[in-house]
C-alpha cells in the first residue's frame, strides 16, 4: 500500500517537527530541560516557557497549517482548479479586515479575544455573502467569480483602514498582524481556534468521495448520486471555519494552502479524496518547519511567518509553472 | 423491469421552452437514439430526464433519489472532463461510487465490475496510464467504461460519438446496440443518422424542442420529416449489407 506509506511518512514527518519545534525557542533551554520541564513539570521557568509559550505556539502551527493544507485540497478539488486556495473565496481576506478593524478602533487592546472574535466575524459575514451571491445552483465558476469579488473587496477596505489611520504605531501594528505570526500566543488562543477547527476538519473531511467524482465534471458527479448543493456548502462553510479560525490567531498565511496540495499530488495518484488527508498533514509539516526556521534564521528580529512561507512558495510556484510548462511541451 | 417514463416533461429558459411537453414512455431492451437539429434540446431532454435540470412534468428517474437514480441510470455527458490526471483504473472505478455507502471500500464486487468494464472496452492494458494523457478516442473508451461499471439498467449518452474516428464511432454503437441487445435501455443522441438508422431500434426526433416523431428509425426518417426539420433530401434504403442513408441535398 503505497498510499498508506505515505500518509505514515506524512504523520511522522509532523511529529518530528512538532517535537523540533518544541525545543526552539530564544529561551536556550537544553534538551533534557525543556523535556523534563514539559513533560514532568520541573524547573519553574522551563515549565513555564514549555507549557505556557512553545506547546501553544507548536499545536497552532498544527492546527492553522493543517486547516490551511486541507481547505487548500478542498477547494482545488472542487473548483477542479489547481490554483485554488483559501485566499481565492475571500474568506483568509475578510476575516483580516476583521482583525484589522479590531486592531485600528482600539478593541484588540480592550481584551485579548476581541481581535481574533473580529477576525472570525469577517469571516463568517464573508461566507454569508459568498452564498449569497454565488445563488443556489452556481457551479464552481461562479463560486470563485463571487470569491474574487469579495477578495477584492475586504483587500480594499483593509487598505482604506490603513489609509485613514490617524495612528503611525496603530498602522505599523496593523501591517504586523498582516504578515501572519505564531510568535507570543498562548493557550487562550489555541481553545479559541480549535473547536471551530476541528468542526471546520469534519465538515471537509466528509467530501472526499464528491471530490473524487467530480473529476468527471459537475453534471457526472451529480448522476452519480453527488448532491452538489449540499458539498458546496459543507465546502464554504469548512473552509470558513477552520480557515477562519486560523487568521483569527495567526493572521494572515498565504502560499500553504496553494503550494501543499501541488506537491502532495502526484504522491497520491491525483486523487482529490486521498488528497485531503495528506494535504493536512503537509500543511502542518511545512507550517511547523517554516515556524521553525523563522526561529532559527532570524532569531532576534522577529521575522513574521507568513512571510516565510511567500519566501518558500513563490519558488516552489514557479518552479511548478516550469514544469506544467514542460509537460505541455511549451 | 426498468425503463423511462416521461409525461409532458418541459423545460424553460426564462420564457422560452427548451423542451416542450413532452412523453415517451421507453423499455429496457431499446437501443433508442435521439436525433435533431443543434438546438432541438437533445442534451436538455436527457438532463430534464435525469433530475439534473428543474423541469415541469414527471420523469420517473428524476422521482428517484438521488443515490437510488445513481443505481439506475448511468449518464455520458458530451463534455468528456477528467480533471485530474489519475489512472485510467482509478476513472473507471469511479463508476462504483453509488454503490458505496459512507466510508465504505471498494470490495470484491467493485472490482470485478471495474475489471469488467474495462475489458469490454479493450482497456486491460490501460489500467495504470494517466486517464489525461491519452488520446481523446482512448478518453472516450474510458468514460464509457466508467459508465459501464455503473452497473445501471439505464444508460445515457450525450454525442458519445462525436469526435471519434469512424472506426471508432461505429464499434461504439455497435457496443450500445449490444448493450441494449441484453436487456438494457440505452438512449444515445446523436448527428449520423446513418449510424442511428443502423443500430438504433428507435428513434426520436426532435425539433424546436418538441417531439416531433417518436418510432422505428426507417419510419422516423421519413422524405417530410427529413425536410422539414433537417432540411435534408437522402437516400435512404435497406441493403444486403444493412440500411444506408445518405444525405443528398439540402432542400431550403
Amino acid at each position: 500500500m503505497r498510499g498508506q506509506g505515505l500518509f505514515w511518512a506524512l504523520a511522522l514527518l509532523v511529529v518530528a517537527l512538532f517535537g523540533l519545534s518544541l525545543l526552539i525557542g530564544p529561551a536556550g533551554l537544553s534538551v533534557g530541560d525543556s523535556l523534563s520541564a514539559l513533560l514532568a513539570g520541573r524547573g519553574e521557568a522551563a515549565v513555564l516557557v514549555m507549557r505556557e509559550i512553545r506547546l501553544p505556539r507548536a499545536i497552532l502551527a498544527v492546527l492553522v497549517g493543517a486547516s490551511l493544507g486541507l481547505s487548500g485540497a478542498a477547494l482545488q478539488g472542487y473548483m477542479r482548479n489547481p490554483l485554488a486556495e483559501p485566499g481565492l473565496i475571500g474568506v483568509s481576506s475578510s476575516a483580516a479586515l476583521g482583525a484589522v478593524l479590531a486592531l485600528q478602533t482600539g478593541l484588540a487592546s480592550a481584551h485579548v479575544l476581541a481581535l481574533p472574535a473580529s477576525a472570525l466575524t469577517g469571516a463568517l459575514i464573508a461566507v454569508s455573502l459568498l452564498l449569497l451571491l454565488a445563488g443556489p445552483r452556481g457551479g464552481a465558476f461562479t463560486l470563485i467569480l463571487a470569491g474574487i469579488a469579495l477578495s477584492a473587496l475586504a483587500g480594499a477596505l483593509t487598505q482604506l483602514v490603513l489609509n485613514l489611520s490617524p495612528n503611525p504605531y496603530a498602522t505599523a501594528d496593523i501591517v504586523f498582524w498582516l504578515m501572519g505570526s505564531l510568535a507570543d500566543r498562548s493557550f487562550t488562543h489555541v481553545w479559541l481556534a480549535l473547536p471551530l477547527t476541528l468542526l471546520g476538519w469534519l465538515m471537509l473531511a466528509g467530501l472526499g468521495r464528491g471530490l473524487d467524482a467530480l473529476t468527471l465534471g459537475e453534471d457526472a458527479a451529480a448522476a452519480l448520486g453527488i448532491r452538489l448543493g449540499r458539498m458546496r456548502l459543507a465546502l464554504v462553510l469548512g473552509v470558513a471555519a477552520s480557515v477562519g479560525a486560523g487568521v483569527a490567531v495567526a493572521g494572515a498565511i498565504g502560499f500553504v494552502g496553494l503550494i501543499v496540495p501541488h506537491l502532495l499530488r502526484p504522491l497520491v495518484g491525483a486523487r482529490p479524496g486521498r488528497l485531503l488527508a495528506a494535504s493536512a498533514l503537509g500543511g502542518a509539516a511545512l507550517l511547523l518547519a517554516a515556524d521553525i526556521g523563522v526561529r532559527l534564521v532570524l532569531p532576534d528580529r522577529d521575522l513574521k511567518l507568513g512571510v516565510v512561507t511567500a519566501l518558500i512558495g513563490a519558488p516552489l510556484f514557479i518552479r511548478l509553472i516550469y514544469r506544467t510548462r514542460a509537460e505541455a511541451g511549451a | 423491469m426498468t425503463g423511462l417514463e416521461l409525461s409532458h416533461l418541459t423545460v424553460r429558459r426564462g420564457a422560452c421552452p427548451v423542451v416542450d411537453d413532452v412523453t415517451a414512455r421507453l423499455s429496457p431492451g431499446d437501443c433508442v437514439g435521439l436525433v435533431g437539429p443543434n438546438g432541438a434540446g437533445k442534451t436538455t431532454l436527457m438532463r430534464a430526464a435525469l433530475g439534473l435540470l428543474p423541469h415541469k412534468g414527471t420523469s420517473s428517474l428524476a422521482r428517484l433519489p438521488a443515490p437510488e437514480r445513481a443505481r439506475t441510470a448511468a449518464w455520458l455527458p458530451q463534455t468528456r472532463e477528467i480533471a485530474w490526471p489519475v489512472s485510467v483504473e482509478t476513472l473507471v472505478a469511479l463508476g462504483r461510487t453509488p454503490h458505496l455507502g459512507p466510508g465504505q471500500r471498494p470490495g470484491p464486487a467493485d472490482r470485478a465490475a471495474v475489471d469488467a468494464a474495462m475489458a469490454r472496452l479493450e482497456l486491460g492494458g490501460f489500467a495504470t496510464r494517466c486517464a489525461t494523457e491519452l488520446s481523446g478516442g482512448e478518453q472516450a473508451r474510458v468514460l464509457i467504461a466508467r459508465a459501464l461499471a455503473q452497473e445501471a439498467p439505464v444508460l445515457m449518452a450525450d454525442e458519445p460519438i462525436a469526435g471519434l474516428d469512424p472506426a471508432h464511432q461505429f464499434t461504439t454503437m455497435a457496443l450500445f446496440a449490444r448493450l441494449a441487445a441484453e436487456g438494457r435501455l440505452v438512449m444515445v443522441s446523436l448527428h449520423d443518422l446513418g449510424l442511428a438508422v443502423r443500430f438504433c431500434t428507435r428513434l426520436l426526433l426532435m425539433h424546436r424542442g418538441r417531439l416531433v416523431a417518436d418510432g422505428p428509425p426507417r419510419a422516423v426518417l421519413s422524405e417530410a420529416n427529413l425536410a422539414e426539420v433537417f432540411g435534408l433530401r437522402a437516400y435512404l434504403a435497406e441493403t444486403p449489407d444493412g440500411p444506408v442513408f445518405q444525405p443528398l441535398e439540402v432542400v431550403r
